[in-house]
């Protein structure tokens, strides 16, 4: 390293003083645990520094900073055996993402995902650190975006329009407040104009005023949300509801097949702790889609925003109508009334890797009809392979039959689903028990099927694509 | 009388004895099963992207919304062939796999110019820093202790997992095994005597 120094200098015993002390350095690069400086590609100067060192701690008085972009006016800095024992730190205009890549992000004890998080704007700001502590901050923020992303580019959370005025003392209580324009999770649920007031101090944060945050057409209502720094890892605690979002929305932005419906929700508590989520067992989100009615409850979640999330819970199905459901998926018309649950649903990275599901029709749903398409679909699903062989018959005059109840149950354990239907039959399970004239039963005899496979054919029947004759 | 009541309580002494013997359990820690599935494990963190299948544009990096409705796309091989009597096909424990995937393809490199190395803990170990550039030098730190803690944690829901915490010491010197077996030609390793060996 080499660097150009001006000052001048008091010698006493060991002790020494420099004023008005000018450095430059122009060569040469600093690795540490939070700063990393690349001084050829970027030399610094040192302005006005007045340093007394008492031949064990350096003290100084101040010291100004300015490398053309980023400008810092350091005061009564002390240093002991510890480290950084005391600072008060003045800037004005300090442009964040310039700060992060230049001295930040190469540094060798930052998390690793920050190589992932971008930040831009500038804030202005003051603060303190005293007994090796940091004792108080006030900074205005205004204009700020900022993202995480995972290592594939995929964003996990944006935030636009970040304003606020931020106070925090490490032993008194004081309030700040935040607001952003927009947000965005997982590129999917956007969330619009935000304003948070909140209090704390060191010990922990909390909402002063309930909070209301637009989520699609919707609102997540958020009475209260408590951060508690006491314990090593912080501590979430969080109340609310969500008010009705439209389905239709929801399934456009995942790309899925347009349904009509509303998602609501009552979420009495939830607890966020060292990257798990656990819903409160009163905790209910209903869905209401296709006439019918979906509620997950025991929430639980790990890594929500991460690139590996892991989520569970258990759903029931009230009156779903087959008739909307099949022709939203193009299934094949069926109508009747659906009845089911999934119990311990889990899904990991968004896809289900083990679950333990049951569904059967109504048997006083008011109409009960199966269509010759949709009995080849069930047919094929359950690799009855029957499938096709229905036109080849006489059958082939009928459009629909009548069925008394049809059902399926699927338990998902490590890539196989162990399968059961609405009834035993002889060596196997009823999946569509018929009735009336003509009658159709579907009869499956395969326990186990690999699930890749009956994703693989649910995905080729609602693309249109007619079911492979086996 | 006296001669039957000593009897009777050799005998039930005896018995008891018997009994103890019969019912001292020691649970081994099944050293083979373990080792089947942590090679399986290390090879798929390894050779992921070595023995690469031929490439499926269909399969390249998903978006949010094409995943969450690509239910057929299976991220973590080898869930099915874990060995049945030691698990590890937990969810905690799939989580770790896929992020020391991930992490793997940045450290690819650094393993290979030798800058660091399988230390003998299980753990990575740096062992020629001057091999990175100092701007490198910075990210490297950060892997590894993002590595190593991913590790760390690994072995111990290994040992949670098979319901016996007592045993992360052994599922940590399995993996130390299988790290070194596992590692390709040119890579570094720590012998025992903590040397370092090139493979």
């Amino acid at each position: 390293m080499s660097a150009q120094v001006k000052t001048r200098l008091s010698l006493f015993d060991n002790q020494f003083s420099l004023s008005h002390l000018n450095v430059k350095i122009s060569d040469g690069q600093l690795l540490s645990p939070y700063v990393y400086a690349d001084f050829n590609q970027l030399p610094v100067n040192f302005k006005n520094g007045e340093l007394f060192f008492d031949g064990q701690n350096l003290s100084v008085k101040q010291i100004n900073f300015d490398d053309g972009q980023l400008q810092l006016a350091f005061k009564e800095l002390l240093t002991d055996s510890q480290g950084l024992k005391q600072l008060v730190l003045e800037f004005d205009k300090m442009p964040l993402q310039y700060l992060l890549k230049t001295y930040i992000s190469n540094a060798a004890s930052v998390p690793s995902s920050l190589a992932y998080f971008d930040i831009d704007g500038a804030v202005k700001g003051k603060l303190l650190i005293k007994q090796h502590n940091l004792q108080q901050l006030a900074m205005d923020l205004d204009n700020i975006s900022l993202s995480q992303s995972d290592n594939q580019q995929r964003m996990l959370i944006e935030i636009y329009g970040l304003d606020g005025q931020l106070v925090f003392d490490r032993n008194q209580i004081q309030s700040s407040q935040l607001s952003f324009e927009q947000a965005n999770l997982l590129e999917t649920i956007p969330l619009s104009r935000t304003k948070a007031n909140f209090a704390g101090s060191a010990k922990g944060f909390y909402l002063t005023e309930p909070l209301g945050v637009p989520v699609f057409d919707g609102k997540l209502g958020i009475s209260k949300l408590d951060i508690d720094l006491s314990t090593e890892q912080p501590k979430v605690v969080f109340n609310g509801a969500l008010f009705p979002v439209s389905l239709e929305l929801v399934t456009q932005a995942l790309g899925w097949p347009v349904m009509q419906g509303q998602i609501s929700g009552l979420i009495p508590s939830v607890v966020y702790h060292n990257g798990a989520l656990q819903m409160d067992a009163n905790g209910v989100l209903q869905v209401r889609a296709f006439d019918g009615e979906l509620r997950l409850s025991d929430l639980q979640a790990s890594h929500l925003l991460s690139a590996y999330p892991i989520l569970q819970t258990d759903v029931e199905l009230h009156g779903i109508d087959l008739e909307k459901l099949t022709s939203t998926f193009s299934f094949g018309k069926i109508t009747g009334l659906l009845n089911g649950e999934i119990k311990k649903l889990l899904l990991y990275n968004w896809k289900p890797a083990a679950f333990k599901a049951d569904f059967k029709t109504d048997i006083d749903s008011p109409s009960r009809r199966i269509s010759q398409r949709a009995v080849d679909n069930i047919s094929n699903l359950g690799g009855v392979g029957m499938a096709g062989a229905l036109s080849r018959t006489f059958m082939r005059f009928f459009e629909d039959f009548g069925y008394e109840q049809l059902g399926l149950s699927c338990e998902l354990k490590k890539g196989v689903c162990k399968m059961d239907g609405v009834a035993p039959a002889e060596n196997g399970y009823y999946l569509v028990k018929g009735r009336g004239l003509p009658r159709i039963d579907v009869i499956a005899y395969n326990r186990e099927t690999d699930w890749d496979q009956i994703v693989s054919k649910l995905a080729d029947i609602s693309k249109g694509s007619g079911p492979v004759v086996q | 009388m006296k001669l039957t009541k000593h009897l009777n309580r050799l005998l039930t002494l005896i018995l008891l004895m018997i009994v103890s013997a019969c019912v001292t359990i020691n649970v081994y820690f099944p050293a083979s099963e373990a080792g089947n599935a942590a090679e399986e494990f290390v090879e798929d963190i390894i050779n992921k992207d070595r023995v690469e299948a031929p490439k499926d544009s269909s399969l390249s990096p998903l978006t949010f919304r094409q995943q969450l409705f690509a239910w057929n796309v299976q991220l973590i091989s080898g869930a099915h062939a874990a060995a049945p009597d030691f698990n590890i096909d937990t969810p905690e424990i799939h989580r770790i796999k896929a992020s020391m995937q991930q992490r793997h393809e940045e450290l690819d490199r650094f393993y290979a110019a030798g800058a660091i190395g399988f230390g003998n803990s299980g753990l990575v170990a740096w062992r020629d820093k001057n091999a990175v550039s100092l701007k490198d030098r910075g990210r490297l730190t950060q892997l590894v202790n993002a590595e190593n803690a991913d590790r760390n944690k690994l072995y111990k829901a290994i040992a949670n997992a098979n319901g016996h915490p007592e045993w992360e010491k052994q599922v940590r010197d399995i993996f130390d095994e299988k790290w070194i077996k596992k590692a390709p030609v040119g890579w570094w390793y720590q012998n025992a005597g903590g040397n370092w060996k090139q493979k």
